[in-house]
């Protein structure tokens, strides 16, 4: 079940970037959505982008679960 | 023909109702009885304006009906019942009284045609969803539920200053376009925005909710912030300032979420997340993105009410609420079809195509395209990252798999599937999640405006893919770093909880004591003057006696003391101790006429001698 939901995955993973090729926006209106897959680098830079960004601001934020008593 | 009523007051009828009925199973028919009613209800609420009554020379409108209102009529009836069917196994008759006033204060909201109106029932949605979470009866719900309903009260207050200065200015009850400039405006705008959790003044919603209980906080999810949205799409559309906090609170929810550690807490950062788009459409103002802050509202009611339905699920089974407590356990083998639910809603909200978000939320995100907003545009890209990452991944990833830190003892938990009728109503909820998903033209057609927005585009649905599916990967790759800390994240409410906590220290230590000392001086002015008063007619020689033994005393002390003098002094005090200890008798003190008598001559020896003088 794991391994046949992964490799569903990376299926997915691996089709959707060349299908970006394939396909225009239909009412492109910022230059970005000229650039085919673009939302690839979206996502994954989205990503890195909170995680870290979250870590930092852990540093400021998190206190011990006590904080308040 | 069936008499319509406001559905408020089915709902306020039902809180009535339902303490007096005995037999647990006439009070859950009940209790699904009412929301069905109410929806029969709203079929025949005809458009309009009606329900109106005079009031101290105001008009108060029951029934403002009109498409926006009907679409979040609807989709909160919906909720009502979806939410009863899960609380069903409650026995604490209180917990749905509370609820069912909260929903039909909340349709009162949603259908007033005048501010009165609307006040009156915004401060009963506040005092009615505040019994959500102190139903929850412990120390922390407690605490939580005075925040919030403290906050809420400032809020509400904001509210009716902002009313008040606009019918003094305007002369006009009627609630409808108001617009932003202005003090009445800006009053107004505080209380609905305090109401729908933007930042700086969301932290009540975090605080809160988590603390509530198991079938209370899925009630709350839906109808405060989502009323707030209403009155917002009603009275501010393209209001520019609501259009940066929308997109900022989009993106603060989600990296507080990231931060979190309690599954429902983490889910409550996602609201203020989900309602930022909802904000952000209203603060854009064009047609388009006031559909779509509707249409999110109605579909994140549904799916942010499943989300917290799972949850609450795992919290009712296992009893833990951390992800620190619930990763590595495995649940998933114990509770796969919560699991399965839950992730109908984690989908939902992450707006993967063929489910309700993806038919929603895009249409916001493309509103801010069609009106050439890029930052908004990527901001709310982003936030949409955030969501799948914790709501879809991190948080069932932490609950029902995970791995637990490497060197940690992972205990046993024995778990299983929650009770029938909470499943019912998530596989209810999930049902609608994936029919307005598959088949949104159902929801298009009670939008406020006319739609001509397709969703289901191949780029749309495409471009939606690789940045979900390019998501997960990142997730997969920083997995390690996204687990559970054992800590909380000091938010905005650190304003006033630590600032609180030195104002109860204050009022415990230096006011306490400035009070005991008041009182303590007080006390001894009392004890002297009762003292004196036990014998009046003694207090002129008490007196003498008393300059007498100053007069001695201070000649002593400047000619000398001596055995025999110091022995003077102590007689004389003796003698001024027993006279002030001897109790007034009449018999001892009675003279040839009585007190009162040579009270009343003296009297009328003054008032001659004041005649006399005036006369002359």
């Amino acid at each position: 079940m794991k391994k046949t939901l992964k490799r569903i995955f990376y299926l997915f993973l691996i089709l959707c970037i060349p299908a970006g090729f394939l396909i225009e926006h239909e009412h492109a209106v910022f230059f970005w959505h000229k650039i085919p897959s673009i939302d690839v680098v979206f996502g994954f830079l989205g990503a890195m982008l909170l995680i870290g960004g979250a870590r930092l601001l852990a540093h400021l934020v998190h206190k011990e679960e006590d904080f308040y008593d | 023909m069936i008499e319509i009523v406001p559905p408020a007051f089915i709902y306020i009828l039902g809180a009535l109702l339902l303490p007096l009925v005995r037999g647990r199973r006439l009070r859950s028919a009940l209790q699904l009885l009412i929301p069905a009613a109410a929806f029969v209800d709203l079929l025949y609420m005809p458009k309009g304006t009606y329900w109106i009554y005079q009031f101290l020379g105001y008009e108060l409108i029951l029934g403002r009906v009109d498409k926006l209102s009907m679409c979040f009529g609807y989709v909160f009836v919906i909720m009502s019942f979806l939410g009863m069917v899960y609380a069903l196994h409650v026995r604490d008759t209180g917990q749905h009284t509370a609820a069912f006033l909260y929903i039909g204060s909340t349709l009162g909201v949603v259908f007033a045609g005048d501010l009165f109106t609307l006040f009156a029932f915004w401060e009963i949605m506040a005092v009615s969803s505040v019994f959500l979470v102190w139903y929850q009866r412990d120390p922390a719900a407690l605490d939580a539920g005075f925040r919030y309903i403290m906050v809420h009260l400032f809020g509400g207050c904001a509210l009716l200053a902002g009313i008040i200065i606009h019918v003094v200015e305007t002369g006009s009850t009627q609630f409808g376009l108001i617009g932003y400039g202005g003090l009445a405006s800006q009053f107004i705008l505080l209380g609905f925005i305090i109401n729908a959790a933007v930042p700086p003044f969301h932290a009540w919603l975090s605080d809160a909710y988590p603390e509530a209980t198991v079938t209370g906080s899925v009630f709350l999810t839906a109808f405060t912030t989502k009323s707030a949205v209403y009155v917002l799409l009603r009275s501010f559309p393209g209001v520019e300032l609501l259009v940066w906090l929308g997109a900022i609170m989009a993106v603060y929810g989600v990296v507080y979420a990231v931060l979190e550690n309690d599954i429902r807490r983490l889910l409550a950062y996602h609201i203020i997340s989900q309602v930022g788009y909802m904000v952000c459409g209203v603060g854009l103002g064009s047609e388009m993105a006031m559909n779509g802050s509707t249409a999110h509202a109605f579909c994140h009611i549904l799916y942010k009410a499943l989300l917290f339905m799972g949850a609450a699920a795992v919290i009712q089974v296992t009893g833990r609420r951390k992800l620190t407590e619930l990763q590595g356990r495995n649940l998933y083998k114990q509770m796969p079809i919560c699991l399965s639910l839950y992730m109908i809603g984690g989908f939902s909200i992450s707006a993967v195509p063929l489910f309700n978000g993806f038919v929603s939320k895009t249409m916001v995100v493309a509103a801010a395209g069609e009106l050439h907003r890029p930052a908004i545009h990527l901001l709310l890209h982003l936030a949409s990252i955030g969501t799948f990452l914790h709501t879809g991944l991190k948080l069932p990833y932490g609950t029902w798999f995970g791995r637990a830190p490497k060197g940690e003892e992972v205990d046993e938990i024995e778990a299983h599937e929650p009770p029938l009728n909470m499943l019912i109503a998530m596989g209810m909820t999930a049902f609608l999640c994936i029919f307005t998903g598959v088949y949104p033209a159902v929801l298009y057609n009670i939008l406020p405006y006319p739609v001509d927005f397709h969703p289901y585009t191949p780029y749309k649905v495409v471009a939606m893919m690789q940045m979900l599916l390019l998501t997960a990967a990142a997730f997969w790759i920083y997995i390690d770093k996204l687990g559970g800390e054992a800590t909380i994240s000091v938010d905005t409410d650190w304003f006033y909880r630590k600032p609180g906590l030195l104002l109860l220290w204050f009022c415990i230590h230096p006011l306490q004591n400035l009070r005991l000392a008041f009182q303590k001086s007080v006390a001894g002015i009392v004890s002297g003057v009762t003292g004196l008063s036990r014998n009046p007619i003694l207090l002129p020689e008490i007196g003498l006696r008393y300059l007498h033994l100053k007069a001695v005393n201070g000649l002593y002390r400047i000619s000398g003391r001596s055995e025999e003098r110091t022995q003077q002094l102590r007689d004389l005090e003796t003698r001024i101790s027993e006279l002030r200890h001897l109790t007034y008798d009449e018999n001892v003190y009675r003279r040839p006429i009585g007190l009162g008598v040579l009270l009343a001559i003296i009297l009328l020896f003054f008032y001659g001698l004041i005649y006399y003088i005036r006369l002359r």
